[in-house]
């Protein structure tokens, strides 16, 4: 047998380093083709409901019983005051509103979070293990995708008693379903890479495996379904609190506000259509922001 | 196998048979009684098409699945016998090199923590020690170390086969798994890496368990080579000597597909027709006589032993009337 050596050639020569990129146009970049109007909307609701103590105009709690059932500013016997109006006990509806913001947004975080890490490590572990873990999880998501989960919530916040803690586990544990179905699917695909077994291979822990070469496989999806749940959230949220059965009086939700006003909307629109405009608006641009984050977090394109 | 010497051999594979059950009544044999010894920093090469099981012996070779019959020996220890300890010693000593360099490397890692993880996860070497031990493994495969930085993505096909390759040397291991390095990389960039593997063996005395379908470039860095027909192993030689005087129908088979090139050879050896059968119901006997050119009568009825040739083994009735 011949043997003709040629010393292993450097395949490529080095590379310039690359230009140095500014935060702004890095910035820019990242958010090619974003939903703009969502993603200011959306950046204007967190701003607001991190800052509520410190805008509010007025106290959302308590109201003005002179003031009551005042229309907005730019209605006859409207007051600049009470821009958007006040209830039937005279609180004014913006400071509601944004008082609002904050607790749909900490019901709707809390809850995703607790729902998809359940879900995630649940999905995780079966999708890794198979088996028997994975018979046994499945016809856990499969038992828990077929009770009337709206009903079981009512019960048990009448059982619990509305609060908001309970209102969060419930929220969660209503979610995590779909967490552990997608992940698992997710999970088998990146299994079949090669580099899970090479992972083995090196003698790489299992814990190891899991958490450092399939969990970050998934991150994209995670993100985007949470993305997309967190307006589902919120609006399930407001659809218990309608029910009178989310977060208690007095705090303020967008679902109770809305739930307060339906007695007078013919007489006092204003109670309920504003929270539900900021509802809409906030659903949709996070459902906006969610689709254009499936089209962009392609993994091919990560890190580029 | 005769040649046994002092040392202990790297890998072993007695009798070895992994049998996947379909269903009660089907039974695909994936391997099927394979004999086969590894010394110490020598190259045995494995062909044959596609289905012959040739990734499933990679596989039992990396004790990633468990032989259903025979065994499967690291340096004289059956598998089943691993203490916590063994493991170890095993993750440290065998390294593997797959096929798609794309499915290899994971995406979200980059260059640098791609190499240093058999370390990280068989060693306690300190962070700075790792990462200098990556560096001169850039230069040991031939890449610029400017790459440490970068993710699988930024890098072609045979770069990131000489990134596997670098990780796979990290833990400086006795043996290494092959699995097609070459087959999924431009013809171009092919003979750079198999050079590279080869100066690698002769520069640090690893062993190679090398798989392939290309006889020619097995044979280029093989000492012996194994060929492969629906789990069995047909023949078994000497690069040379399995090259220069091929015994068995379907090595000639395979010879005459790829080395039509010597006036000598040419016409001697028929080319190999047909599709290979299912390994689900492999043919009787012989397993090879359906496209065989010499098949006789016996071959359909009785399974031919190894018999030895020269220094290796064939299995063929050809040989069996004259030993």
């Amino acid at each position: 047998m011949q043997t003709t050596k040629t010393a292993p050639e450097s395949t490529a020569p080095d590379l310039p380093a690359a230009p140095a990129v500014s935060l702004a146009t890095r910035l820019r970049r990242a958010l090619r083709g974003a939903p703009l109007p969502a993603v200011a909307f959306l950046a204007l609701v967190l701003g607001v409901a991190l800052l509520a103590d410190l805008i509010v105009p007025h106290d959302p709690l308590t109201g003005d019983l002179r003031a009551y059932s005042l229309p907005p500013a730019w209605k006859a016997g409207g007051s600049v005051s009470y821009f958007l109006g006040t209830d039937l006990l005279g609180r004014d509806i913006l400071s509601r509103i944004i008082m609002g913001a904050r607790i749909s947004l900490i019901v709707a975080a809390a809850s995703i979070a607790l729902g998809g890490v359940l879900g995630t490590v649940l999905g995780l572990l079966a999708g890794h293990f198979g088996g028997w873990i994975d018979e046994v999880i499945m016809r856990l998501v499969d038992t828990q995708l077929s009770l009337p989960s709206l009903l079981v919530a009512l019960v048990a916040l009448v059982v619990f008693g509305s609060s908001f803690t309970v209102l969060v586990i419930l929220i969660g544990v209503w979610l995590w379903p779909n967490y552990a179905r997608i992940v698992r699917g997710e999970t088998l695909r990146i299994r079949r890479y090669d580099y899970i077994s090479l992972a083995r291979i090196a003698g790489c822990s299992t814990w190891r495996i899991l958490f450092v070469h399939e969990l970050p496989g998934i991150y994209n999806t995670l993100i985007v379904m949470a993305t997309l749940q967190a307006g589902w959230v919120i609006l399930l949220e407001g659809s218990l609190s309608y029910l009178g059965v989310g977060v208690p009086p007095p705090t303020p939700s967008w679902g109770s506000m809305i739930a307060e006003g339906r007695g007078d909307l013919a007489s006092a629109w204003w109670i309920s259509m504003f929270p539900g405009l900021a509802m809409l608006a906030t659903v949709l641009s996070l459902n906006l922001l969610g689709d254009w984050l499936r089209r962009t977090l392609d993994p091919k394109q990560v890190n580029q | 196998m005769s040649a046994m010497t002092a040392d202990v051999p790297v890998l072993e594979f007695r009798n070895a048979s992994k049998h996947f059950a379909l269903s009660r009544d089907r039974v695909v044999r994936a391997l099927d009684g394979i004999d086969l010894v590894l010394e110490a920093g020598q190259t045995i090469g494995v062909v044959g098409e596609s289905g012959c099981g040739k990734t499933t012996l990679s596989k039992l070779a990396l004790m990633l699945q468990r032989p259903t019959g025979g065994e499967v020996l690291f340096r004289d220890m059956e598998v089943g016998a691993f203490g916590r300890e063994d493991w170890r010693r095993f993750r440290t000593s065998v390294q593997a090199v797959f096929q798609d360099p794309w499915s290899s490397l994971n995406p979200r890692m980059r260059v640098i923590d791609i190499i240093a993880e058999p370390l990280v996860a068989s060693s306690s070497m300190p962070r700075v020690e790792r990462e200098a031990r990556a560096a001169r493994l850039m230069d040991d495969v031939g890449l610029p170390r400017a790459f440490l930085s970068r993710f699988p993505h930024e890098l072609s096909g045979g770069q990131r086969q000489r990134v596997a390759i670098a990780r796979a040397l990290s833990i400086e291991p006795r043996l290494i798994v092959l699995d097609e390095p070459v087959s999924s990389l431009d013809v171009s960039i092919r003979s750079q890496v198999i050079n590279l593997l080869k100066d690698l063996q002769e520069q640090r005395g690893y062993g190679y368990l090398l798989i392939g379908h290309d006889l020619a470039t097995v044979a280029y860095i093989s000492h012996r080579i194994a060929v492969m027909y629906l789990g069995r192993i047909v023949e078994i030689n000497t690069s040379a000597e399995l090259i220069s005087d091929p015994k068995h129908p379907y090595t000639q088979g395979l010879l005459a597909a790829h080395l039509a090139d010597h006036p000598a050879q040419r016409g001697r050896n028929v080319p190999l027709g047909g599709e290979v059968p299912s390994p689900l119901s492999p043919p009787p006997g012989c397993h090879f006589h359906t496209r065989c050119p010499k098949a006789m009568e016996i071959c359909s009825r009785v399974e031919p032993m190894s018999i030895s040739s020269g220094a290796g083994l064939v299995a063929c009735h050809l040989y069996g009337q004259a030993g």
